[in-house]
């Protein structure tokens, strides 16, 4: 527990000081900001698939409303950040059209909203073939948008923490492993499923929408693309599931990965990461931290966070 | 109203793919007794536990629970009306802790405090070492997770009980143990529905024994004497 | 506006069916692998993209007939999917999800692979017949459309027979019921598992022969074919050949007359909104039994 807290506040205090020490090298503070969108996302999609089980595939259409929700807000002169922020309210809104599937079987739900995501992406470019513009606000550059972005990683690491030691964890998780006993036990399957969908939607949305911001441009074409799904879910699945320390390290390893394969083997880096990541799930199908800490350095399962 | 019986089955009839699983049963369960029901395979014994548990609905016939009509209820609410059950088949969360499986069971509750101590109270009860809180319930023994099972259906501290073959292929050392725990939990006042087919367990678990064939109850009464009557060791014997 | 019946009944039906039966071949591999080993096999159109390239290029470097090369391309397909199922796929089916990752891995690496061998240009076969037509009626029936719809349902319909028919086949559909009784009967699952892999991505490489005689393809293309086999496989159900060719015929069907009345960027809205409905009102597909609960 102590160490713990020193570790976060350690972290907390490194993610917070990166504009300082970068001193306005805009690449080291773009590379903070997209790296702390990455793990926002990582975070917000293990509450559904990490907790719940339910593999979502289509949670790159949280991250692509909150982009356009950005947009069209900006578009009708409303502040950037509010704009953010009805990003994350407009992920809600999608997360309750979605609910219905959650009533599926995990691999049904997986095809439901692996489609979905495609659905909405499709009937967008259709609209907005190109792409929106977003003006930028006075004030309101990089490094704030750093700090935006730093808020909402803060506030879903909480999220997660506070998630793990509360009942409804234990509702996720027991509907996660057996879904009649929970539901004997006097648990609603559906219900608990849908706060975790809305509470990752609405992370996904404001980070959708922060990046937006950020980048000024928003084509549907990138923010609808199901590389905000996958990469989430490799760095939930490297890590493993269910915790809050498990996405944390996953989300590292794969980022540390994936820019050292684009520097070195920048033409064939798709294909050597594809390789790693296949090898990662053959070999540790449950993740580094119940192959390497658990199992391996026998760190006990309770002080894992 | 004096007489309430803890448990009524009435004239119930339920059938499966037309074969008449429970045939006009009817059964009376008093108030902090302890009821065993023994009966050949197939004879309904389970099916009439479902019934009372809220997970079939009898075609006929009724049931109560301290007087009040239950059958057409869900299985979620009669359980919170204070109705436990212990399936037959052993059924645990095995990536959760022992901990958490028992507190799962209480994510509905109304209090919010004191789940942890409450659960950790019942593992003692139920003679469930606390050195095994963390352990994943996957990783236990067979027998302590029937331990575990039985404490989870014990945390809402239900009034009535239902155990479904608790000692049925389980380690002699946890058995004594589950004998121990629901002969506690009779002393203590709980109604409890036992159904076995190890008469010598069953024996130290109850009050009362049931005999059930063909979907009824053919025979209620002392223990002694409902195993040792003829129609009893007929059926048991097929003659 | 007003369309002519014969335009709507006629024409644009008989393209219509005569693209879903492609699209049945299409899943076919898919619903095979999903309903034999619970996988669902993300890299499924690569597959399909592989087996176009394949025959593509048997048919460009050695000068064989563009159907010959489609079945020259078999053995390679079938290599292809041995290779992987040994690699990828065996050892990590445990869950539902470990072998999705793991496909989704796959994907990656065989559209990188795909992309550094053979670029990012569009590609097609054309065959002596590519342009010609047989007039019906006032119907064109494009010849090339007609050899893959024929194609197609044979190929479908000596599958269905063969699963139906065969030891080998019925020991596949046991498989698919219950793994653990079939194994309990003496029934080899993991070489039958293997083969059925195997059999999935020979299928996948036929119908992506056959893609590739009536459109362009790219390597990026594969995502698209797998989202039109969930289609269909929502609408089939699982392990259910008629199944999955009325559910082509239907995808076919949708496609076309929601691309004629929608305007053709629509047309795979049309498509996914089909699925998302199906799911939600019938989740074991249009076609397929009623749901079981498992407790």
């Amino acid at each position: 527990m102590k160490a713990g807290a020193i570790l976060a506040a350690v972290a907390v205090a490194i993610l917070l000081s990166i504009p300082i020490i970068a001193a306005g090298n805009n690449f080291v503070i773009t590379l903070g900001f997209i790296f702390s969108v990455y793990i926002i996302l990582a975070l917000a999609w293990n509450i559904v698939g990490g907790y719940t089980g339910m593999l979502n595939l289509g949670h790159a259409a949280f991250f692509g409303v909150g982009a356009y929700t950005l947009a069209l807000s900006t578009g009708a002169g409303i502040h950037p950040y509010i704009g953010v922020m009805a990003g994350g309210l407009a992920a809600v809104g999608l997360g309750l059209l979605m609910s219905p599937l959650l009533r599926l079987r995990g691999d049904y739900f997986a095809i439901g909203t692996l489609s979905l995501a495609e659905a909405i992406k499709v009937a967008v470019l259709n609209i907005h073939a190109y792409g929106i513009r977003v003006t930028s606000y006075e004030g309101l550059g990089r490094v704030e948008n750093y700090y935006f972005v730093s808020a909402v990683l803060v506030a879903v690491g909480a999220t997660t923490y506070l998630l793990q030691r509360s009942r409804l964890k234990l509702a996720l998780v027991s509907i996660r492993e057996n879904e009649v006993l929970a539901n004997a036990s006097g648990i609603n399957p559906l219900k608990y499923r849908v706060i975790a969908l809305l509470l990752s939607g609405v992370f996904t949305g404001i980070a959708g929408g922060i990046y937006g911001y950020n980048l000024l441009y928003i084509p549907a074409e990138h923010v609808f693309s199901i590389e905000w799904t996958i990469i989430p879910l490799f760095m939930v699945l490297i890590g493993g599931r269910g915790t809050l320390t498990g996405p944390l390290i996953g989300s590292f390893i794969y980022l540390g990965i994936y820019y050292v394969l684009q520097f070195t083997l920048t033409e064939i880096s798709l294909l050597a990461f594809g390789l790693v990541v296949v090898l990662i799930i053959k070999f540790m199908p449950q993740g580094v931290i119940e192959t390497l800490f658990i199992r391996t350095l026998r760190i006990k399962r309770v002080s894992i966070i | 109203m004096l007489d309430t019986a803890a448990i009524e089955v009435e004239n119930v009839s339920i059938t499966f793919d037309g074969v008449r699983a429970l045939d006009r049963c009817t059964l009376r369960v008093e108030k902090g007794e302890s009821l065993g029901i023994i009966g050949p395979n197939g004879s309904g014994k389970t099916t009439l536990l479902n019934v009372i548990n809220g997970y079939y609905r009898p075609e006929d016939g009724r049931v109560m629970i301290f007087g009040r009509r239950i059958d057409g209820l869900p299985p979620h609410r009669i359980s919170r009306m204070g109705v436990g059950r212990v399936f037959q088949v052993t059924n645990v969360f095995k990536n959760m802790t022992v901990l958490e499986n028992i507190m799962a069971q209480g994510v509905w509750m109304k209090e919010r405090k004191n789940l942890r101590s409450r659960a950790l109270e019942i593992m003692d009860l139920v003679g469930l070492p606390r050195n095994l809180k963390d352990e994943l319930a996957g990783n236990v023994s067979g027998g302590q997770q029937k331990l575990v099972d039985i404490a989870r259906a014990l945390l809402p501290q239900p009034e009535i009980l239902m155990l479904d073959e608790p000692v049925a292929g389980i380690h002699p050392i946890i058995k004594e143990k589950i004998i121990e725990v629901v002969d506690r939990l009779r002393r203590d006042g709980k109604t409890l529905m036992v159904v076995s087919h190890d008469i010598p367990s069953i024996l130290r678990m109850v009050d009362r024994l049931a005999f059930m064939n063909a979907g009824s109850i053919l025979m209620v009464g002392d223990p002694d004497e409902v195993r040792r009557s003829s129609k009893v060791v007929e059926a048991y014997l097929g003659v | 506006m007003i369309f002519p019946l014969e335009v709507l009944f006629g024409q644009l039906l008989v393209g219509a069916i005569l693209l879903g039966g492609l699209y049945s071949l299409v899943t076919i591999g898919l619903a095979l692998i999903f309903g034999v080993m619970r996988i669902l096999n993300i890299a499924h159109g690569e597959f399909i993209i592989f087996g176009a390239y394949t025959a593509y290029w048997i048919t460009s470097l050695m000068g064989v007939d563009p159907l010959l090369a489609i079945v020259l391309a078999i053995p390679v397909s079938a290599f292809l999917g041995y290779i992987v199922n040994r690699l990828l796929i065996r050892g990590v089916t445990k869950s539902f999800d470990a072998p999705i990752v793991s496909s989704f891995g796959l994907l990656l690496i065989m559209q990188a692979s795909m992309l550094i061998a053979w670029t990012g240009d569009p590609r097609s076969i054309v065959t002596p017949f590519t342009a010609e037509s047989i007039h019906v009626g006032p119907v064109l029936l494009p010849i090339i459309r007609l050899i893959a719809f024929a194609v197609s349902i044979t190929i479908l319909t000596l599958l269905y027979i063969f699963l139906s028919k065969t030891y080998l086949g019925r020991a596949i559909r046991a498989i698919s019921q219950d793994s653990e009784s079939a194994a309990t009967l003496g029934i080899p699952v993991q070489k039958i598992q293997t083969f059925t892999f195997v059999l999935s991505t020979v299928l996948a490489g036929i119908s992506g022969g056959l893609v590739a005689l009536l459109l362009s393809f790219q390597p990026t293309f594969g995502p698209e074919f797998l989202l039109k086999s969930f289609v269909v496989l929502a609408l089939a159900g699982v392990g259910n050949i008629p199944g999955v060719i009325a559910g082509g015929l239907i995808l076919g069907i949708g496609e076309s007359y929601g691309s004629f009345f929608l305007g053709s960027g629509l047309r795979n809205v049309v498509a996914y909104a089909m699925l998302i409905i199906l799911l939600l009102a019938r989740p074991r597909g249009l076609f397929g039994g009623r749901a079981v609960r498992e407790v």
